[in-house]
């Protein structure tokens, strides 16, 4: 029965030999990348105008062919888990074909006249002609359609770098106003994240506050008259940068944000 | 196995000739000392009845005449089986060969071809888990990963699905008792809808088993065997375990009642747990540093609620097992595996123990009936079963793009799958050749529901017609082999959508298919075993497997991987070739075993990158499921060793070696090299008192070898220790454990993990303090 064994032994060893030399012949496993990506020459604080357009500038390379480009746009109004009924939410694919090792991609796209006003994501993505997929871009941008509730703050006035001493009490004033009715406003001041890309809060949350505004007629509303916005910002607070952020959403579901840096010492 | 001695010593014909019983004595003796072992265990395998052996080794039984495989086994003792003729009253002694490997001291043999391990051409692992392991894992999935060459995929803790030698889904079948377990096996974040706590006795093939279960079970089978028949009169247990890292609370009561030849016995288990936490307080997405808050993952808390129920008669010439279950599992998926991870989403963790959006909710039902009728001198095994897998994926249907829809209305796809299985056997012994022909049939319906699309209505049948044959050619050598004929028809339906927001439009999602499928299985095995210390095996087969709906008519994206995954209806049957190799040598305190495999496709199914953006919104390249010629190989090196009686030390490596032949590129998801190694000391070890201490290193290496996109992952190292004490109390037996998994808290990432793609570390140090009565 030795036999046996004589015979498997070079008759495995052999597959496995095979097997284990790879053939290492150029297999093109490099993501293509996204240099830079724009709209109208911008990659933060981008605003559009509905009814009006965009246009995206995006570099591209790639070692060996460029695939395809996609531009994605969809809404980021859910971020504050609100009831968005809206149906005139702006949502648009875009693909571009692409070739060679480099190219910049100049594409216009029309934002619809009924497009709700609000915060849009624009998602950047590339692959190449062997299907490799290179890490996405994402911009983001506000929308306005000339509808979305006006926030007017007085105090404080973020035309300038705002301090704040730690155990002292930060009021806000002013007002928002809208020409329907005031649905809801939400107030937040947190740590921004050291370090990290600006989107990114998280930190400690010094003041959150939700209005929920289910009364009729609310086409404006005070900070103070109405909301009592009085930050006390704790004696143990960390030094450092924070950012205020006030959304304001109408009964049509436009949206805006205003957001502030303000720093505490 | 080691050999075992066994004497004929009385076979006489009595006076019990007109009486239809016949009575049998067995004698249980050690090999080495010729004393009697007392308490050893006579297992009939027909009927599942066991009879334990008195203070004189001795046990006896009475059965009608017939053809019966025996199991014998003892605690220290080498396990043995024996088929026997039984025609007139019959008594001999059986002599067990002792031994420290604590592996081998129980074999459950259940494959249909009866035949002892050792002439067995494919090996077969056999597993019994304790109940105070089944605490360590949270799946059941996870409970088989300590065996070399089998792992598990997991999403997040409560979600695991087995893999075999890198195969997983729908290569490998997993039988609950006699049927195939059919949920939606083919998505790799669809766990295994089995009670972690229900299986004690499991048994695994690594390598080719598509001959006996089907087309499926080309890489592997995990098959898990019917609890015993229970003892006379009323006993049962609880197992409770409490695990610190996510507030895990399990319990688990068993009840069983038997009366003469008849019994019943029932199941519940419940767990809860909250967000788990990980070693790290932040991750790297896409060029974005995001918060993990309190170290917890964000919505991964859930909770299973398991039951099932079996009656069980034990004739003469039939018996009959009758089973219901149900299970039900809800658990949370972190944001970020359906989405974009987005700050704003984690930086507030909210409550972690409420399970939010989004979600899975899966509910499996089985009703079961296994039925051995003794025709002739022989038995028939029949095996019907009625199952229906109920799962519902819920999420916010604004978040991917549906603004028409209610955002109360979170149902985003429901898949209801029903099978019906049949499954045959009847074996008989020739001269020189024993015979096993057998059936397998299968028919499914699924249907949709939901505001997302991946697959369409569909029914499949699968039948397949099998014989296995097996005999010696001399005292040394065995062999086996056997041929299976499947037939496959594939029946689904067009299926026409909205595009997205655009109501009154319909796009052809998926066409309507129907395919015939029909091929052959084949398999030509030997075992050699010269002396008690060697066992060589090798088995060569030719396997097929019919390519499931997903394959062909999916359309859909796969939120988290952002794929957009569509099926090929002209795909054809994927086709292979298998060779596994086994070598065992072992003496009374040192095991190892070498087991080998190198698998040939012709044709393999995957997915494959297209190079094409997918139209859809919130979706990235389409993969397009593709055929190509691949090999598959690699192996497990398995080895235990005892220097002295109370200390066991053993080490277990496996790797995986996989190439397409068209790309020349990897296969995906293929597990890295690891090895398991393992000690554990006796403390104590009384017929009163049992106490031990054990302590577990797992070494994973880098895994380098990625398909395409598919990012490589670097090697960890992980250490695991427990301790437990066993000791009777008012006649009851209690076992309390505790453990400590990842004690090193050490921050890693597993290549097979759903939440890999997020470079989200696996979960952190956990501590498991468990208790197990029994009654």
């Amino acid at each position: 029965m030795k036999r046996i064994l004589k015979i498997l032994v070079p008759v495995i060893g052999g597959i496995l030999l095979m097997a284990s030399c790879d053939k290492d012949d150029d297999n093109d496993t490099t993501a293509p990348i996204i240099k830079s990506a724009t709209i109208d020459g911008e990659d933060h604080d981008i605003s559009a105008t509905a009814g009006g357009s965009i246009t995206f500038e995006v570099e591209v390379s790639d070692n060996e062919e460029l695939g395809q480009l996609k531009l994605d746009i969809h809404d980021i109004f859910d971020g504050h888990e609100h009831k968005s009924t809206s149906a005139n939410k702006w949502a648009d694919v875009k693909i571009v074909e692409l070739s060679g090792t480099n190219e910049t991609v100049t594409q216009a796209m029309d934002v619809p006249a009924s497009a709700i006003a609000g915060p849009y994501h624009a998602i950047i993505s590339v692959i190449d002609a062997e299907g490799n997929e290179g890490e996405f871009v994402e911009l983001e941008m506000m929308v306005s359609n000339g509808s979305e509730p006006e926030i007017n703050l007085t105090n404080p006035d973020f035309s300038v770098e705002v301090h704040a001493m730690k155990g002292s009490t930060l009021s806000l004033k002013g007002s928002v106003s809208d020409d329907v009715d005031l649905a809801e406003i939400f107030i937040v001041l947190e740590e921004e994240h050291e370090g990290h890309d600006h989107k990114s809060a998280g930190g400690e949350v010094l003041y959150e506050k939700d209005f929920d505004l289910d009364g009729s007629s609310d086409t404006s509303w005070d900070f103070q008259a109405d909301g009592s916005v009085d930050i006390a910002i704790p004696t143990n607070a960390e030094t450092g940068h924070y950012l205020l952020t006030i959304r304001a959403e109408d009964a049509e579901g436009n949206i805006n944000i205003f957001s502030g840096e303000i720093h505490i010492m | 196995m080691l050999r075992l001695l066994y004497f004929f010593l009385i076979s006489l014909c009595s006076a019990g000739q007109l009486v239809a019983q016949r009575k049998l004595i067995v004698e249980f003796r050690d090999s080495d000392t010729k004393k009697a072992i007392p308490n050893a265990l006579l297992e009939i395998h027909e009927s599942g009845a066991h009879i334990s052996a008195n203070a004189k080794g001795l046990c006896s039984v009475e059965l009608v005449k017939g053809n019966y495989h025996l199991h014998f086994s003892a605690t220290g003792f080498e396990a043995d089986d024996l088929d026997i003729t039984l025609k007139n009253d019959t008594s001999f002694t059986i002599y067990l060969k002792p031994t420290f490997v604590e592996l081998k001291e129980v074999l459950i043999e259940e494959g249909m071809s009866k035949t002892t391990s050792r002439k067995l051409t494919q090996d077969i692992e056999r597993i019994n888990i304790s109940e105070t392991n089944k605490t360590e894992g949270a799946t059941l999935a996870e409970a088989l990963s300590n065996v070399a060459g089998v792992e598990s995929y997991n999403t997040g803790v409560g979600v695991a699905k087995p893999i075999i030698r890198g195969f997983t889904a729908t290569r490998i079948s997993v039988y609950d008792q006699g049927i195939k377990q059919e949920g939606q096996q083919w998505g790799m974040d669809h766990g295994l809808e089995i009670d972690p706590f229900s299986a004690t006795r499991i048994e695994i093939l690594k390598g080719a088993g598509a001959l006996q279960y089907g087309s499926d079970a080309l890489g592997g089978v995990v098959k898990l065997l019917p609890d015993p028949v229970p003892d006379e009169g009323i006993s049962g247990g609880y197992t409770g375990m409490y695990k610190s890292n996510n507030n895990t609370l399990g319990n688990s009561v068993h009840l069983n009642y038997k009366n003469d030849n008849h019994f019943v016995s029932g199941r519940l288990s419940y767990q809860d747990y909250d967000d788990y936490r990980i070693p790290a307080d932040e991750f790297t997405y896409n060029g974005f540093v995001l918060p993990v808050v309190d170290n917890r993952l964000k919505n991964t808390a859930g909770q299973l609620l398991s039951g099932r129920l079996t009656y069980g008669y034990l004739g003469e010439k039939y018996n009959l097992r009758l089973m219901a279950s149900q299970y039900n599992q809800k658990v949370g998926l972190y944001l970020g595996a359906t989405g974009i991870p987005r700050a704003f989403d984690l930086s507030r963790i909210g409550d972690v123990s409420d399970i939010d959006l989004p979600n899975q909710d899966v509910k499996h039902s089985k009703l079961y009936a296994k039925l051995n009728v003794k025709l002739k001198d022989n038995w028939l095994t029949t095996d019907i079963g009625y199952q229906e897998n109920n799962r519902v994926e819920n999420s916010n249907p604004h978040a991917h793009g549906f603004i028409e829809i209610d955002e109360n209305d979170t149902k985003a796809l429901g898949l209801n799958l029903k099978t019906w299985s049949l499954n045959s056997s009847y074996s008989w012994s020739g001269e020189k050749v024993k015979y096993v022909l057998g059936t397998n049939q299968q028919f499914q319906k699924n249907e949709r529901s939901g505001w997302e699309y991946l697959l369409p209505d569909f029914e499949t049948y699968n039948g397949g017609v099998f014989t296995l044959l097996n005999g010696d050619f001399s005292e040394k050598l065995s062999w086996s082999g056997g041929l299976r004929l499947d037939f496959g028809n594939i029946n689904s339906e067009q299926y026409l959508q909205p595009w997205y927001n655009d109501l009154d439009s319909l796009v052809e999602r998926s066409p309507a298919l129907n395919r015939n499928f029909f091929n052959y299985a084949a398999s030509l095995g030997l075992s050699y075993y010269p002396d008690e210390s060697w066992n060589f095996k090798l088995n060569l087969a030719k396997s097929f497997r019919v390519p499931v709906p997903a394959e062909l008519v999916s359309n859909g994206v796969h939120h988290g991987t952002f794929r957009h995954e569509i099926g090929n209806p002209d795909l054809d049957a994927e086709e292979g070739y298998q060779l596994d190799v086994t070598a065992i040598y072992q003496q009374k305190a040192f095991y190892v075993k070498l087991t080998p495999f190198v698998n040939y496709f012709t044709n393999y199914l995957y997915l494959r990158p297209s190079g094409r953006f997918s139209p859809l919104p919130d979706a990235g390249q389409m993969y397009i499921y593709s055929q190509t010629e691949a090999l598959h190989m690699g192996g497990e090196l398995f080895a235990e060793v005892h220097p002295i009686e109370r200390l066991h030390i053993s080490t277990a490596l496996e790797y995986v070696y996989n190439l397409n032949l068209e790309t020349q590129l990897p296969l995906p998801f293929t597990p890295p090299l690891s090895n398991l190694f393992a000690m554990e000391y006796d403390l104590v070890k009384t017929s009163k008192v049992k106490c031990n201490i054990a302590g577990e290193y797992r070494a994973t290496a880098a895994q380098n070898r990625v398909d395409r996109n598919e990012k490589p992952t670097p090697g960890y190292n992980l250490f695991n220790a427990k301790t437990s004490i066993e000791f009777l109390f008012w006649k009851t037996d209690v076992v309390l454990g505790l453990a400590c998994r990842n004690i090193g808290n050490t921050a890693y990432l597993s290549h097979l993990s759903r939440y890999r793609i997020l470079n989200l570390s696996e979960q952190g140090r956990n501590f498991i303090v468990s208790v197990n009565i029994e009654f």
